[in-house]
C-alpha cells in the first residue's frame, strides 16, 4: 500500500529554530507551509507544481521525514511519519548519487538498505542481480562500473531512478529530478519514468515536484498547484495513457489545463517573481 | 625524442664531463685521505636517476624543462664544491669537507647510516599511523556529534597550533624510553591537525549528500562507514604527504635532543665530534628519506583516490 495523508500540515523555520533554542532574528516569520491538507490514494501519480519558494520542496522533505511539521501530521498507510523510512524512496535534483560509489554500487547500496531495514534478507548475489536488472531497465547497464563524475547529468539521474525503483518502495518521490537537464535529455527521462511507472507489476504512488507545466501534464494523474505555502488548485488530469507529446498538443483538455496552470503561474507569482515565471513558461514553450 | 636531447641537455652533459675530468685528473690542493670512487659512483647514480626520469617523461609524452634544469644546477653546484675545496682549498679545511670525503662516508659507514635510518623510519611510521588513524576516527566522531564537536573543536583549536617540538624536551624526560617519547611527539604533532581538519570536513558535509543518505534510511554506523568515511578520505589522502614529512621533521628534531639512535642522533652526534663530512652525509640521507616518503604518499594517493 502507499496511501499518503497530509493532515493540516504547517511548517515554519522560525518554530523549528525556536524548538532548538536557537535565536536568530534573520529567519522569516511566515509559514513556509500553511495548513496543507492532501490525500494521495494508492497508485496515484501526483505532480506538485508551483513557483520556487512556494513550499513544494519543503512539503517533500516533510513527506520524506527529513524535517518534522510544525503543526499537523503526515500519515503513510495510517502510520505517522516521524523520520525517513524505507517505504519511501526519492530521486533528488542534484547529488542523488554518492560520488564515491560506482553506478552499480549506488544501486546496490539502496537495495541493501531496503533489504536490511525491511527484513528481506537478500544475499549479496541477489542484491547485485537486482541492481543489474534495474540498471538495464534504465539503459545504464554499460555504465555500471563508472563513477558518477564519469556520467552526464542525465545518466546520473537514470541511475538514481534505477536505485529508487530497485528499492521497491510503495511510494516514490521526485524532487525536480530533471530541472538541471537539457530539453532532449529531459524528454527522454520523462518518457522513461512514465513507461517504468506504467509497466510496474503494481503501480506505485508517486509525488513528483516540478515547475514545468508540460512535464506535469504529460506525467500526472493529478496536478496540485501550490503557492504561498497553500494548495491553490487541485486538478485531476483525466487524459488517457499512454500520452504522447504530439497528441497532448492537440488535446483540448490538455490545452485547457495548460492555460489554467499558466494563468495560475502569472496570478500567483509575487511581482518580483514574474521574471522567473516567464522563464519557466518559456521553458515549457520550448518543449512543445 | 629530439625535444629531450636539446641544447640544454648537451650543456648539462658537458658540465658532467668537466666535473668528472676535474675530479679525476686535476691535482688536489687539499689533502684527501680517501679515494674519489664513491664520489664518482654518486655522480653516476644522480645521472642515472636523471636519465630514468627523462625517459619516463618521454614515454608519457609530457616534456618539461624541470629535470634538465635541476641537473644543470646540480653539476654547477658540485663543480663549485669540488673546485673550492679539493682542487683550490680556498674553504676552511675542517668546516667545509670535500665531496670525496662526504660520499666516502656512504661507502664506509653505510651500516651505521642504515641502522639509524631504520630506527627513525620505524618510529616514524608507528607514530604517524597511530596519530593519523586516531585523528581520523575521533575527528569524524566529534565532527558528527554536535555536542562533542562543541566541546572538542575549541580545544583542538588551541592544541593544534602549538608546535609539537616544544613538548619534546619534557616528553623525553617523562617517558620511560626514548622511542616512546618520539612516538608521542609524532602522535601529538600528527593528531591535532588531522583531528581539526576532520571535524571541519565532517561538519561541512554537503546537506544534499546527507539528505540523500538519510532518505535511504542510513543511520549511525552505516552513516559513518559508508558515507562519512568515504567522503573524508580524499582529504586524508591529500594531507598524507605534508603530514608524513612534518612527522619526520619532528622526529629528527626529537632525536637531536636525547636519542641514542636515529638519523637525527647521527647528525647531532657527528656535529659534536666535529665530523662534518658525516653530518653532511646525514643531511643528504634525510633528503633521500623525505623524497622516498613523499613518493610513497603520492603513490598511495593515486592508488586510493578513485572518484575525484
Amino acid at each position: 500500500m502507499g496511501v499518503i495523508r497530509i493532515d493540516g500540515v504547517s511548517f515554519s523555520y522560525e518554530d523549528a529554530l525556536d524548538a532548538r533554542k536557537n535565536a536568530d532574528d534573520q529567519v522569516q516569520a511566515d509559514y513556509v507551509l500553511d495548513n496543507v491538507c492532501l490525500e494521495v490514494p494508492d497508485g496515484q501519480f501526483l505532480c506538485l507544481i508551483g513557483h520556487s519558494g512556494c513550499g513544494k520542496s519543503t512539503l517533500l522533505r516533510l513527506l520524506l521525514g527529513l524535517s518534522q511539521p510544525t503543526k499537523g501530521a503526515i500519515y503513510v498507510d495510517d502510520r505517522k511519519v516521524d523520520g525517513p523510512d524505507l517505504d519511501r524512496s526519492i530521486v533528488f535534483q542534484n547529488y542523488s548519487l554518492f560520488p564515491w560509489m560506482k553506478a552499480r554500487q549506488n544501486v546496490e547500496f539502496g537495495v541493501e538498505q531496503a533489504s536490511k531495514l525491511l527484513g528481506r534478507g537478500l544475499t549479496k548475489e541477489q542484491i547485485r542481480q537486482r541492481a543489474d536488472e534495474y540498471l538495464a531497465k534504465v539503459d545504464m547497464a554499460d555504465a555500471a562500473d563508472k563513477y558518477p563524475y564519469q556520467l552526464s547529468g542525465g545518466m546520473q539521474q537514470r541511475v538514481a531512478i534505477a536505485r529508487a525503483l530497485a528499492m521497491d518502495t510503495d511510494i516514490l518521490f521526485f524532487d525536480e529530478p530533471f530541472g538541471a537537464l537539457d530539453v532532449r535529455t529531459r524528454r527522454s527521462l520523462q518518457q522513461l519514468v512514465d513507461e517504468l511507472w506504467r509497466s510496474g507489476s503494481r503501480r506505485k504512488t508517486v509525488v513528483f515536484v516540478t515547475h514545468d507545466i508540460s512535464e506535469a501534464i504529460l506525467l500526472a494523474d493529478r496536478v496540485v498547484f501550490m503557492g504561498h505555502g497553500r494548495v491553490l488548485e487541485d486538478i485531476d488530469v483525466d487524459i488517457p495513457r499512454p500520452r504522447n507529446r504530439e497528441e497532448l498538443r492537440r488535446n483540448p483538455r490538455a490545452e485547457a489545463l495548460r492555460a489554467r496552470l499558466t494563468d495560475l503561474f502569472y496570478q500567483d507569482g509575487p511581482a518580483d517573481d514574474l521574471d522567473q515565471a516567464d522563464a519557466e513558461l518559456f521553458d515549457s514553450e520550448d518543449e512543445r | 625524442m629530439k625535444r629531450f636531447l636539446n641544447r640544454q641537455f648537451v650543456v648539462a652533459h658537458i658540465l658532467l664531463v668537466i666535473l668528472v675530468l676535474i675530479t679525476c685528473y686535476v691535482p688536489n690542493q687539499k689533502p684527501i685521505t680517501c679515494t674519489y670512487y664513491p664520489l664518482l659512483v654518486a655522480i653516476g647514480i644522480m645521472e642515472l636517476l636523471y636519465l630514468a626520469n627523462l625517459y619516463a617523461k618521454h614515454r608519457k609524452g609530457n616534456y618539461t624543462t624541470g629535470p634538465t634544469d635541476i641537473v644543470t644546477l646540480l653539476w654547477v653546484a658540485m663543480l663549485g664544491w669540488e673546485i673550492s675545496t679539493t682542487k683550490l682549498a680556498v674553504m676552511p679545511n675542517v668546516l667545509v669537507p670535500a665531496p670525496e670525503q662526504v660520499f666516502n662516508i656512504f661507502a664506509t659507514n653505510y651500516p651505521t647510516l642504515l641502522n639509524n635510518v631504520w630506527s627513525s623510519v620505524t618510529l616514524l611510521l608507528v607514530g604517524y599511523f597511530i596519530g593519523l588513524s586516531s585523528g581520523v576516527v575521533l575527528g569524524v566522531i566529534c565532527g558528527w556529534i554536535p555536542r562533542l564537536r562543541a566541546m572538542f573543536y575549541p580545544i583542538a583549536n588551541v592544541m593544534a597550533p602549538i608546535p609539537p617540538t616544544v613538548f619534546a624536551p619534557y616528553l623525553v624526560v617523562i617517558m620511560p624510553t626514548f622511542r616512546l617519547a618520539s612516538v608521542c611527539i609524532i602522535l601529538i604533532g600528527v593528531f591535532w591537525p588531522q583531528f581539526l581538519s576532520m571535524v571541519l570536513r565532517v561538519s561541512s558535509l554537503d546537506g544534499r549528500i546527507l539528505d540523500n543518505a538519510r532518505a535511504l534510511g542510513v543511520r549511525n554506523t552505516t552513516m559513518i562507514t559508508r558515507v562519512i568515511l568515504p567522503y573524508v578520505l580524499p582529504g586524508v589522502l591529500d594531507s598524507l604527504r605534508v603530514g608524513l614529512t612534518t612527522a619526520f621533521l619532528m622526529l629528527t628534531f626529537a632525536e637531536m635532543i636525547g636519542a641514542k639512535a636515529g638519523i637525527g642522533f647521527y647528525i647531532t652526534n657527528s656535529n659534536i665530534y666535529a665530523n662534518y663530512e658525516a653530518m653532511i652525509a646525514g643531511i643528504i640521507v634525510c633528503g633521500i628519506v623525505v623524497t622516498i616518503l613523499s613518493a610513497l604518499t603520492t603513490w598511495i594517493k593515486k592508488r586510493f583516490t578513485t572518484w575525484r
